[in-house]
């Protein structure tokens, strides 16, 4: 999501246009406005375009998209180096930085930036895991500038947002950002800094830059900016999109020399990648039938630069893995309206699951005998499975749910429809109600360690009701299916004793039938008798994926 | 049509007062106290004085030889009795017969008849029916409410796409419900550090899963380090088979669509899937952790994303919905992806109900689909919400349904929509 100024946004774009046409560009290119208000936008961004998660990286898409050719950036050297040390091997090894010079930043700009870069820590970076962004103003530091990790309780420096000079076990212990961020460096010996010729403390990434040296004001003209990380792909990437749109505020970019002890880098890469287009492949998905001609004309409309004819994707792109992605941005510059849908005949048979067709017959059975279908979660708790049924079984748990409410799998229908009962007390009754549906039980013997079972659950509650008018309807249910069975008195916790039996098919046990033990009944706090059955039907259906 | 009076019918039931009166005498005489016992005394004294039968001495009943006569020979009164169901009777045998009140005109006599409720086995075997009045019912008054058994409005749903399908030649797939991130993203090019693999979206299991067999493994392998032999430069990262065996409850029916690549398509085909997914979210009035995913895939030659567009917008079309519009959307296993809009006239708006795409090379060539394969999802109870006019979730899946609602919706909705 992109939130801005709408009026920004219009600044930004070299042709005056309503909010109306700004919808329609968006939409043709794939985004929505979320919301507008007043002048606040959001635009929902999809995660395949963090360059569009800043207003000018916006502005940028739509210009080319209206008429701008694309713009071709390019850094020229800066003289200034960066020496990794082998220490930050076993924390964060990469690192890659970059210059830019002449910049005006007004209060605007410099909140755009911010947010830009928070947008890119929170998406593309994942979370700072990936890259972590570092802006800094470049006349606070004396070059060269060190990349090393230390002892955490050896980094003493005033961290932004704070007053007090702390250690680096300290900022992840009382700094919001250590706070937030500090599981990144859980458990590492050495933290890693970057640190400046005069031994100042720029930043302790990925946590949190130095108030002193690592503050861009209205003021800064030129920043140093580093990005580190695991991952020297991703952070390329990320650094070619923060220079970038420093560079389309106004700045020029200029490389640093990243010096690791086996090798040498010059930053940011900004050249652009050829690739290559064929027309047959593009039509061939599309179903259009264009030119090259006019497909190189669409890709300069996305922003792709075209050299001599050859294609180049631009360096702030980060999508882009395979032709399909370029014949993508064909098709959306082709214009989503302009395709003709089509609908070919091929020749297929369709057919239902031979389990869809059983079951259908099962519920109509049971509609047929007076009940009402209900619908209810796998999602249940163990309170309403377990304790509140007193009832005990082998079960699956959620180990990091959100929702409070649920913290396993259910393994009986039987109280997902007591809970039915217990939400229409104030219905009339009889309440007849069934369902057919899965419960999940562990299994080590199958692929996922567990085995879904369908099972059929019909319970009677009504002011007065017993054990025989529900062990007729699943006499009906079986004598319907031709299945004999047997009934056998158990004592279950769940039932009133001496009204409750096992079902046993083959000498198997398949189910339980009873009259609800009050306690129960109680435990869901329900004032009527309630008679039911619960039944396994993988006789009939087979486990899906066996 | 003259009818038996309840009277006239009792009497050729059990004879007339009179004759029986004068039986009772031929056994034995009575004295005048204990005939007044009779059933009937009064009117069985006044037609035998009045035919001479009988005579009172000293308070005694006796019959007269006319009475005597009268107990051997037929009764005039008794043989009229019998011809009245047949309509036999002349002007001068109603007069005798109305006379004496035992019979009436059909319609008088219904006036008169007692009402009675219900039609009984007894009544009709007696044939008593044709004596008794029927109660009247105000018939228009509107029957009182009873509750069918019913199909739960979400399957209504769920059978109305399964016959969409059907009808468009898919065949029908299912898949289990806890999957391995294997399937579930690995094997649809997801990448090991995607977000939708995070925990707050996905829930994950203890435990891990088994991979399927080593070949295909290490095709999935390939494809995100490198992109395979697909041409493509994969996700550069390296691929951790122990992040692919984690068990999770799935998060999409897409990993249903990727058992059956695995196990081989037919070329040309179509297969569907309607099935439970799961997110790690908390429950709003739009939003529960579990819901309904319905996707369908084909895999032919020459299809491209205006076939996509076509079969969508006939699927669109079998729902009830005719304006489509498309726009690009992202979707990390296919390329181009499409979002489907459907053009509510009833509600007056647009409704996104379609995420599609053609799967991504990526995607398909560890199972050596060398056809294109398109696919299209849509969110079920989002459907059923709009079908049954639902501001929330919760009133079309969960224990949280009004039972009210279920007995009384109305069931041509899905057909009217």
């Amino acid at each position: 999501m992109l939130n801005t100024s709408l009026e920004y946004l219009k600044t930004l774009i070299k042709k005056k246009v309503s909010v109306k046409e700004l919808e329609d560009i968006l939409f043709n290119l794939g985004f929505e406005i979320d919301s507008l208000k007043g002048d606040e936008i959001a635009i929902e961004i999809t995660p395949d375009r963090p360059d569009l998660l800043s207003t000018h990286g916006l502005a940028r898409a739509i210009n080319v998209f209206l008429f701008e050719k694309p713009k071709k950036y390019e850094a020229k050297k800066s003289e200034i180096k960066v020496f990794v040390d082998e220490s930050v091997n076993s924390v964060r090894p990469y690192t890659v930085c970059s210059v830019v010079r002449n910049l005006k930043f007004d209060e605007q700009n410099l909140k755009e930036i911010v947010n830009f870069q928070e947008k890119l820590h929170e998406t593309f970076a994942r979370k700072r895991k990936k890259a972590a962004i570092g802006v800094y103003p470049l006349e606070k530091i004396t070059p060269p500038i060190y990349y090393k990790a230390v002892e955490p309780q050896k980094i003493k420096f005033v961290p932004l947002d704070s007053d007090k000079e702390m250690n680096g076990n300290e900022i992840l212990k009382k700094h919001e950002k250590g706070r937030k961020y500090g599981e990144l460096l859980l458990g590492k010996k050495l933290y890693p800094i970057f640190i400046d010729s005069k031994n100042e403390i720029l930043s302790m990434p990925p946590i949190i830059n130095s108030a002193k040296l690592g503050k861009v004001t209205t003021k800064t003209k030129d920043v140093f900016i580093e990005c580190s990380g695991e991952d020297i792909f991703t952070l390329l990437k990320t650094l070619n999109l923060i220079a970038t749109t420093l560079a389309d505020f106004g700045g020029n970019i200029y490389s640093v020399e990243v010096i690791y002890p086996d090798k040498k880098l010059e930053t940011p890469d900004l050249k652009p990648e050829e690739v290559k287009i064929n027309i047959l492949n593009v039509n061939k998905i599309l179903g259009t039938n264009i030119s090259k001609e006019e497909a190189i004309n669409f890709l300069e409309r996305m922003g792709y630069l075209i050299e001599g004819g050859k294609v180049f994707a631009p360096c702030y792109r980060t999508d882009i893995l395979h032709e399909i992605d370029i014949i993508d941005d064909i098709g959306r510059a082709y214009g989503v309206k302009n395709f003709k849908p089509d609908f070919p005949l091929i020749a297929t048979t369709g057919g239902l699951l031979k389990e869809t067709k059983i079951k259908n017959r099962i519920r109509e059975l049971m509609i047929g005998l007076g009940f009402q279908e209900v619908f209810t979660l796998i999602l249940s708790s163990s309170e309403e499975q377990f304790s509140k049924m007193r009832f005990e079984s082998k079960a699956i748990f959620l180990q990091n749910q959100i929702e409070k409410s649920i913290n396993m799998l259910r393994v009986s229908l039987l109280p997902e429809l007591l809970k039915v009962l217990k939400n229409s007390q104030h219905y009339r009754f009889p309440q007849k109600i069934f369902e057919i549906a899965e419960v999940i039980l562990p299994d080590e013997k199958t692929e996922t360690k567990s085995i879904d079972k369908t099972n059929i659950c019909a319970l009677i509650s009504n002011s007065v009701v017993n054990y025989e008018e529900i062990s007729s309807v699943l006499d009906s249910l079986f004598s319907n299916l031709h299945i004999s069975y047997k009934l056998k008195e158990v004592r279950d916790k769940r039932f009133i004793n001496g009204r409750s039996a096992k079902i046993v098919i083959d000498k198997e046990e398949k189910g339980i039938i009873g009259e609800f033990c009050p306690k129960v009944l109680e435990n869901f706090n329900l004032e009527n008798p309630v008679v039911g059955f619960e039944v396994d039907l993988s006789l009939l259906l087979k486990h899906p994926g066996n | 049509m003259y009818k038996l009076t309840e009277e006239g019918l009792k009497y050729l039931k059990k004879g007339l007062p009179e004759i029986n009166l004068v039986k009772k005498l031929k056994e034995k005489e009575l004295k005048f106290t204990d005939a007044k016992k009779l059933e009937n005394f009064n009117i069985a004294l006044l037609w035998a004085k009045k035919n001479n039968w009988i005579k009172i001495e000293k308070g005694i009943l006796k019959l007269t030889e006319k009475g005597e006569r009268a107990t051997k020979e037929k009764y005039k009164i008794e043989e009229l009795l019998n011809k009245v169901e047949k309509n036999e009777l002349s002007e001068e045998e109603v007069k005798i017969l109305s006379k004496r009140n035992l019979i009436k005109k059909e319609k008088e006599i219904r006036m008169e008849r007692k009402e009675i409720l219900n039609l009984t086995p007894e009544l009709l075997k007696t044939g008593l029916w044709r004596e008794v009045k029927f109660k009247k019912y105000n018939v228009e008054v509107p029957g009182k409410k009873i509750y069918p058994g019913k199909k739960h409005p979400l399957n209504l749903i769920i059978e109305k796409i399964r016959e969409i399908f059907v009808e468009m030649g898919f065949e029908e797939l299912n898949g289990p419900l806890i999957e391995t991130a294997f399937w579930d993203m690995d094997s649809m090019f997801i990448p090991q550090d995607h977000p939708a693999r995070e925990i707050q979206d996905t829930f994950y299991l203890s435990g891990k899963g088994d991979l399927p067999d080593k070949e295909l493994v290490n095709k999935i392998r390939e494809v995100q380090e490198k992109g395979g032999k697909t041409g493509s430069i994969g996700w550069k990262i390296k691929w951790n088979p122990e992040i692919a065996r984690q068990l999770l409850l799935r998060t999409h029916t897409t990993a249903v669509t990727y058992r059956k690549f695995a196990k081989g398509i037919k070329i040309p085909s179509k297969y569907f899937c309607i099935g439970r997914v799961f997110r790690n979210e908390e429950a709003d009035s739009t939003h529960l952790p579990e819901f309904h995913q319905a996707e369908g895939f084909i895999a032919a030659e020459g299809l491209n994303l205006r076939s996509l567009m076509g079969f969508i917008k006939e699927f669109y079309s079998k729902i009830g919905i005719e304006k489509i519009k498309f726009k690009f959307a992202y979707n990390p296993y296919t390329e181009p992806s499409l979002e489907a809009f459907g053009y509510s006239e009833k509600m007056k708006r647009w409704i996104e109900l379609i995420n599609s795409g053609i799967f991504r090379p990526e995607a398909l060539a560890p199972y050596n689909i060398k056809v294109p394969v398109i696919a299209w999802g849509l969110a079920v109870e989002r459907l059923a919400m709009f079908v049954f006019e639902k501001k929330s979730i919760k009133e079309i899946l969960g224990h949280t349904c009004d039972l009210k609602d279920l007995r009384e919706y109305d069931i041509l909705k899905v057909e009217k929509w």
